[in-house]
């Protein structure tokens, strides 16, 4: 109830475009890393791997995508590859 | 594949519209049913009149939302994502007004893509081909984790119901849809302006249905 703004910054305002330029950073890199995770899996990556190249540790990365993906029915005997 | 999942994504969407209808259903013939208890009626005759009156319930829209949520890889659940379920669900009484101003599903979709292309390339980002972005939808179990948008649209519409009711009551959809609307930064405000809308009309436009249903609610 209380903006310190007394109005809202111009939509053409430079700082308002960098600060939502950042939310819309962290939903692209969101959505790039579901998607390149699949594409690894898919291309016989096994989980270790994509998690040290996520920089990762294994268990995150499998926590994150395990049951995602295979509620697609993505083909996961690959994973110790 | 990508089909596939685009697929999957559109059934995961239309299963949490159903349920939610499912259960307003349910619960409009419960209270069809007290309601004609109370005046010695017949359930089935006072079931219509019921639902034609009901106050819409903003909650099973959470469901929805969620889904909007997890089909765009996303952690949590937003503002635009349970403005995109109302527009989606198509049910409430605020996304048939929001309709006849041009916003639909499909328009703040497209808005919302819009406004982060432009706002990306602000930045000199260019958003990669979508099949290098297609995703099976996350899983989220439990309960919906809310995003700081999302829960200060929840808490500007029960402050404004509170106002305006005089005490604490459970919001309609058309403050639950202000509260949204009502956000001068961020994404939502940002795809609309992108998108075309204004959005102080759509404000007016929602706040004056509130004032003219007034006499609906008991």
């Amino acid at each position: 109830m209380s903006p310190t703004l007394t109005a809202a910054p111009a939509a053409d305002d430079p700082i308002a475009d960098d600060l939502a330029a950042v939310v819309a950073l962290r939903s692209l890199a969101d959505q790039l890393e579901d998607s390149a995770v699949e594409r690894a899996l898919r291309a016989g990556w096994g989980w270790g791997q994509i998690a040290e190249a996520l920089g990762v540790t294994r268990q995150a990365v499998h926590k994150k995508h395990l049951q995602r993906v295979a509620a697609i029915g993505l083909d996961l005997r690959r994973r110790n590859a | 594949m990508p089909d596939e999942i685009g697929r999957l994504k559109n059934e995961l969407r239309q299963q949490a519209v159903d349920e939610m209808h499912e259960r307003q259903a349910e619960r409009a013939t419960e209270r069809a049913e007290r309601n004609a208890e109370r005046l010695g009626q017949d359930a089935d005759a006072y079931s219509a009149i019921a639902q034609a009156v009901m106050p819409a319930d903003v909650r099973p829209i959470v469901g929805v939302a969620m889904i909007e949520a997890t089909n765009r890889s996303a952690p949590t659940v937003e503002a635009e994502h349970i403005l995109l379920a109302f527009l989606f669900a198509r049910t409430s009484q605020g996304a048939a007004i929001l309709a006849q101003h041009g916003l639909t599903y499909e328009s703040f979709d497209a808005a919302l893509q819009q406004e982060r292309e432009r706002t990306l390339a602000g930045i000199g980002i260019r958003i990669p081909d979508p099949s290098r972005l297609q995703a099976a939808p996350r899983v989220r179990m439990g309960r919906p984790r809310f995003g700081a948008s999302a829960k200060e649209a929840f808490e500007r519409a029960s402050k404004a119901a509170k106002a305006r009711r005089g005490r604490a009551q459970r919001f309609s959809d058309i403050d639950f849809l202000i509260g949204i609307l009502s956000a001068e930064l961020g994404t939502v405000p940002r795809a609309l302006l992108r998108g075309g809308f204004d959005r102080q009309q759509l404000l007016d436009a929602l706040g004056a249905s509130l004032t003219t249903s007034r006499k609906d609610s008991k």
